[in-house]
């Protein structure tokens, strides 16, 4: 195992399979609160879907007549917040890490938040946190989203994880999520509601996955004070990983059906596979 | 309850919190609250706390103050922490939707 003072990267996505790169997350979570691994940063991509957050109804968020059209995958995820689609013009990073005690949301939208925002500032964007976790950016329209992020806490344990849109297809992503919140969009909202736009429409210019990644790299490793060291993911994430699959992320019950967590629990137990 | 009206009811509230909105669908017999969910885009923690809360409000007389002193007493006891809503927020959310399933004694 890597010691604390370095900062884990793995760049492990299974894009075709986004059940499979789901249970992968869970695993690296229930993996950091065990202590099999350090603090890790992972970054990842999706060919086609719809993730949907832990308490939100598929029929409500999901034109299903588009998404079967389209071939995307609807899955759920383990944090709370809103659906977001992905493409392989959206990148996902996410950020586990042990930290304070008693840190609290404060340290996950807080702190873990602006070493995403230090990310954009590296490739020369002005960014800022709005909405407690959304991320905008200055372009000459005004300010867009190009960042939607989730997060959970246990003890002194944080994940928080995001999308970064580079270049998604908008087109299909306004047409498979339904904007639920329209009908809502007359009456006193606190939250400020910002256009989403891809970074590299946004301000008329490419940025290449490449550099991107790296400056989410060297931003993590700055705010943590932790050297960068690429890795791959171990034996026990990827055995969890295959159980969390197996009883869980494969399931209807879990994508589609809002089951709580605790109902698979008995089943990624049993799987001594 | 209306004689000879059918003893189940169904309420569906939708309150937007400062972030994020609580939907709350509450399934009424007889005045009491048979099946709740409370589904949205929220952040709240511990996530479970949802889950433990529409299985505490199951069974429960649909009456605003007993309602409430069950969200109440279920933040306090888990210590839960939400982001950009308040143990208000799902009050409102839940009891909305029982007074939509028109079954408030």
């Amino acid at each position: 195992m890597l010691e604390q003072r370095e900062l884990r990267v793995l760049i492990y996505e299974s894009p075709d399979d986004p059940y499979k790169s789901l249970a992968f997350e869970e695993a690296m979570w229930r993996a950091l609160r065990s202590n099999l691994i350090p603090d890790t940063l992972r970054i990842w991509r999706h060919r086609n879907a719809v993730i949907l957050g832990y308490f939100q109804l598929a029929e409500e968020e999901v034109n299903f007549e588009r998404a079967k059209e389209k071939g995307i995958d609807i899955v759920r995820r383990f944090t709370g917040g809103g659906a977001v689609y992905h493409d392989l013009g959206c990148l996902v990073w996410s950020i586990a890490v042990k930290g304070p005690k008693n840190g609290g949301t404060k340290f996950l939208y807080g702190d873990l938040l602006s070493g995403f925002v230090e990310a954009l500032r590296i490739l020369g964007v002005n960014a800022y946190i709005e909405n407690v976790n959304d991320v905008v950016i200055d372009t000459p329209a005004g300010r867009r989203k190009v960042s939607g992020t989730a997060a959970t806490l246990a003890e002194n344990y944080y994940l928080l994880h995001g999308t970064l849109l580079v270049e998604t297809d908008l087109e299909i992503l306004s047409s498979v999520l339904k904007v639920s919140r329209a009908k809502l969009a007359d009456k006193k909202i606190s939250e400020v509601k910002y256009r989403v736009a891809n970074l590299n429409d946004a301000l008329g210019k490419r940025f290449h996955m490449s550099d991107i990644i790296d400056a989410i790299i060297k931003a993590y490793s700055k705010i943590l004070g932790k050297r960068a060291v690429i890795d791959l993911p171990s034996r026990e994430e990827l055995n969890l990983a295959r159980k969390l699959y197996n009883a869980k992320y494969s399931k209807p019950e879990w994508n589609l059906l809002r089951f709580p967590s605790k109902y698979f629990e008995e089943d990624i137990n049993r799987d001594s596979k | 309850m209306v004689e000879g009206g059918s003893p189940l009811r169904i309420g569906i509230y939708e309150h937007k919190a400062p972030k994020g909105l609580i939907r709350v669908t509450v399934k009424v017999v007889d005045g009491v609250i048979e099946d709740i969910r409370i589904a949205g885009d929220f952040f709240i923690y511990p996530e479970d706390f949802v889950y433990e809360l529409e299985q505490k409000l199951g069974g429960l007389k649909a009456e605003p103050a007993a309602i409430g002193r069950v969200v109440e007493d279920l933040f306090r006891s888990e210590h839960v922490e939400s982001v950009g809503s308040s143990v208000d927020d799902f009050k409102t959310a839940i009891v909305s939707a029982v007074k939509e399933a028109g079954e408030v004694c």
